[in-house]
């Protein structure tokens, strides 16, 4: 029953602060023809927070688990050079493409898995190290012009003219968005798999002793968060219609960020999809609002990096209070 | 005013009954307030104004990363060319160096109906569908220094030599170097197509040279610290080096300052490309050999000029079938001709 007001508190508190952020830009640039409110704008915001959310799918089910992935970005990249390569060098169909791409992000994703819950190397350094592998690998394969000189490959096959678009103003990315995200919540709360997750997060020695396959647990997370950075580098190529080794540069602070911000505790054992979803509605509300006010951008990481300390603060804080009420009513926080 | 509606109306009237019949990009002049430039397909949406007659205007200017000299000095440049009109006004975003930032801002920015959009493509290829989107729109679009890809025409590029800057810093460094020794490349980012063009015209013409040899190529991505240790690992590794051209000015600089922590100020050739100040000063005091100088704020000011020219006229993309260029002068800088940039020009 605590946990459930603690969630439900998280939760109000992660709208409340984006409904919070939308007025307020509504306020402030809405001045004269309305620049933030209006349909265009707020689909774009959707359009934005797309790619972090999918990819945060994945990395809230790590989070969960008390895991960090710091490659995304990364990975990213490689996917899309593995589909430019393909794209370039051989005729085979948009669909191979995507498979391919889709392939390479779960290998990516299985290598993670292995370094980090098989040799139990610490997540932190194991998806570093990784970043820049998949990094380097990218380099390695891109493709270059007679002069041995990296260039970016276009992308105008057909396929990802389509993908980029939408049926009207509804992007597919969004439809994707929410497909993977109503999926990821599905597995979350109503799945064997998703109850591990959490007790995993809450303690992997409790969640061994009752008979999880801790390793194993982890492992698919990171296998799934490599599916999910592949769908959204599919769509980074297909928006920007073409590869380059420069994509996902920087990228892996996002979706991290939109779990905190939703609620995900970095601890592990709380949070979920939904959250992370508002958490990426949040950061590309926050990006899009600071350029319609014409403040220096900078300013727009200034406000990010304290929103995240203030709401990880917040999380312990109240977590630690909860847990002290816990104890002094006698009652053991169970292990669900 | 009243004439300016029904001019507007007329526009919009024109561009629906004109749209079947456009065809080859002519535009029609019915009379001297009202135009339509109707692409085939009717895409073409752009309003008249003129900004030089107290209409509303606004440019947008994005770059790869506003932090920059070269960033500042353009959009110094920009600022400055518009300043003398309060009804102009221009707005600068920063895409923090990211090609998917880079798109999102594009994105906003043909939302927001900017008149003009100046970009600086943080990379010509992923940028390109983002530019035609707002030509499309009637938002005449000018790229600084970087091209989007050639396929995609737009109303202008401005842009600072890149192969013949290459090719006079090569000329140049040879016959500082008595036309033998062995040469490093500091290299930028990978991919960007004025450094690689840079670097190519570099190459090339070094190539002339039967006893200049490049000995080793390495990227520091444009950062002048990076520059610090691949330049200490060349003299590590090549003793004899003579001569060293960076793909730009902040790397140079920084090669300049691991070869006099080195003691071997003077002793190696190092040029640079881009012209900005620091390195002028590192020229002046013998640290660096010579750079390729570009005004950045003449070519921040051209580019705002040809904004200015495209919302103020019924020209657009659909009138070219290639996107005209304007190159800015390069000016070969050494030490016995850095005196020749005044202090006013320095940026």
């Amino acid at each position: 029953m605590k946990r459930m007001n603690q969630t439900t508190m998280r939760r109000l508190i992660s709208i409340g602060m984006l409904v919070i952020l939308v007025v307020l830009f509504t306020i402030l640039a809405g001045a004269g023809k309305g620049k933030f409110f209006n349909f265009d704008n707020l689909i774009e915001v959707v359009r934005d927070a797309s790619i972090p959310a999918i990819i945060g799918v994945g990395v809230t089910f790590i989070i969960i688990t008390a895991g960090i992935d710091l490659s995304t970005g990364s990975m990213m990249a490689l996917v899309g050079m593995t589909m430019a390569n393909i794209y370039a060098y051989t005729l085979l169909p948009f669909s191979v493409m995507m498979l391919a791409g889709i392939l390479v992000g779960l290998l990516c994703g299985l290598c993670n898995g292995v370094i980090v819950a098989k040799f139990n190397v610490p997540e932190f350094i194991g998806t570093l190290a990784t970043m820049s592998i998949f990094r380097a690998l990218t380099y390695i394969i891109a493709i270059r012009d007679a002069n041995g000189v990296i260039k970016s490959q276009p992308m105008n096959h057909s396929g990802y003219t389509w993908l980029g678009g939408g049926i009207g103003k509804f992007y597919y990315v969004i439809m994707a968005m929410i497909v993977i995200v109503a999926a990821g919540q599905i597995v979350l709360k109503f799945t064997r798999y998703g109850t591990n997750l959490y007790s995993v997060g809450a303690s992997k020695k409790a969640a061994t002793l009752s008979g999880i396959d801790v390793a194993k647990t982890r492992l698919i997370a990171y296998v799934i968060t490599g599916f999910t950075v592949a769908v959204g580098a599919i769509f980074t190529t297909a928006r920007l219609q073409s590869a380059t080794t420069a994509i996902g540069m920087d990228f892996e602070f996002n979706p991290i960020a939109a779990a905190v911000v939703g609620g995900v505790a970095l601890s592990g054992g709380s949070g979920d999809v939904i959250g992370t979803l508002i958490g990426a509605l949040f950061m590309a509300t926050l990006e899009n609002g600071v350029r319609k006010l014409s403040i220096n951008t900078a300013y727009q990481y200034v406000i990010k990096g304290a929103i995240i300390i203030a709401v990880v603060i917040f999380d312990a804080t109240y977590k630690a209070r909860m847990d002290r009420k816990a104890r002094e009513e006698g009652a053991k926080e169970g292990l669900e | 005013m009243k004439k300016r509606v029904i001019a507007l109306a007329l526009t919009a009237i024109m561009a629906l009954s004109l749209a079947a019949c456009g065809g080859g990009g002519t535009t029609t002049r019915e009379d001297n307030n009202a135009s339509a430039g109707a692409a085939a397909g009717g895409s073409s949406a752009k309003v008249k104004v003129d900004p030089y007659a107290g209409d509303e205007v606004k440019i947008a200017y994005i770059a790869h990363d506003i932090g920059t000299p070269n960033n500042q000095g353009w959009k110094e440049g920009i600022e400055r060319e518009c300043a003398s009109w309060s009804n102009i006004k221009v707005d600068s975003y920063g895409a923090e160096e990211s090609a998917e930032t880079q798109v999102q801002i594009m994105t906003d920015c043909i939302n927001q109906g900017y008149n003009a959009i100046i970009l600086q493509c943080s990379d010509g290829t992923a940028l390109a569908p983002s530019v035609k989107q707002a030509e499309e729109a009637g938002i005449p679009v000018i790229t600084v220094n970087l091209d989007c890809s050639s396929d995609t025409i737009h109303s202008a590029l401005v842009m600072a030599v890149d192969y013949d800057a290459g090719r006079m810093a090569a000329d140049k460094m040879a016959e500082q170097m008595g036309e033998a020794g062995d040469i490093a490349i500091i290299q930028g980012v990978p991919g960007l197509e004025r450094t690689d063009n840079l670097e190519k015209g570099f190459r090339d013409t070094i190539a002339n040279y039967p006893n200049i040899k490049i000995v080793d190529a390495q990227s520091a991505s444009f950062q002048k610290d990076t520059a610090m240790t691949v330049m200490n690992s060349f003299l590590q590794s090549y003793p004899d080096l003579k001569g060293v051209f960076a793909i730009n000015d902040a790397m140079a600089e920084g090669a300049a300052l691991a070869a006099q922590s080195a003691n071997k100020k003077g002793q190696i050739c190092i040029w640079g490309a881009d012209g900005e100040k620091d390195a002028l000063a590192m020229i002046e005091s013998g640290d660096m050999a010579g750079t390729i100088y570009t005004n950045s704020w003449d070519e921040g000011s051209t580019a705002a000029k040809i904004a200015l020219l495209m919302i103020g006229s019924e020209y657009d993309y659909t009138c070219l079938t290639a996107t005209p260029k304007v190159i800015m002068e390069p000016i070969v800088v050494t030490a016995e001709t850095v005196g020749n940039i005044a202090p006013e020009d320095r940026w």
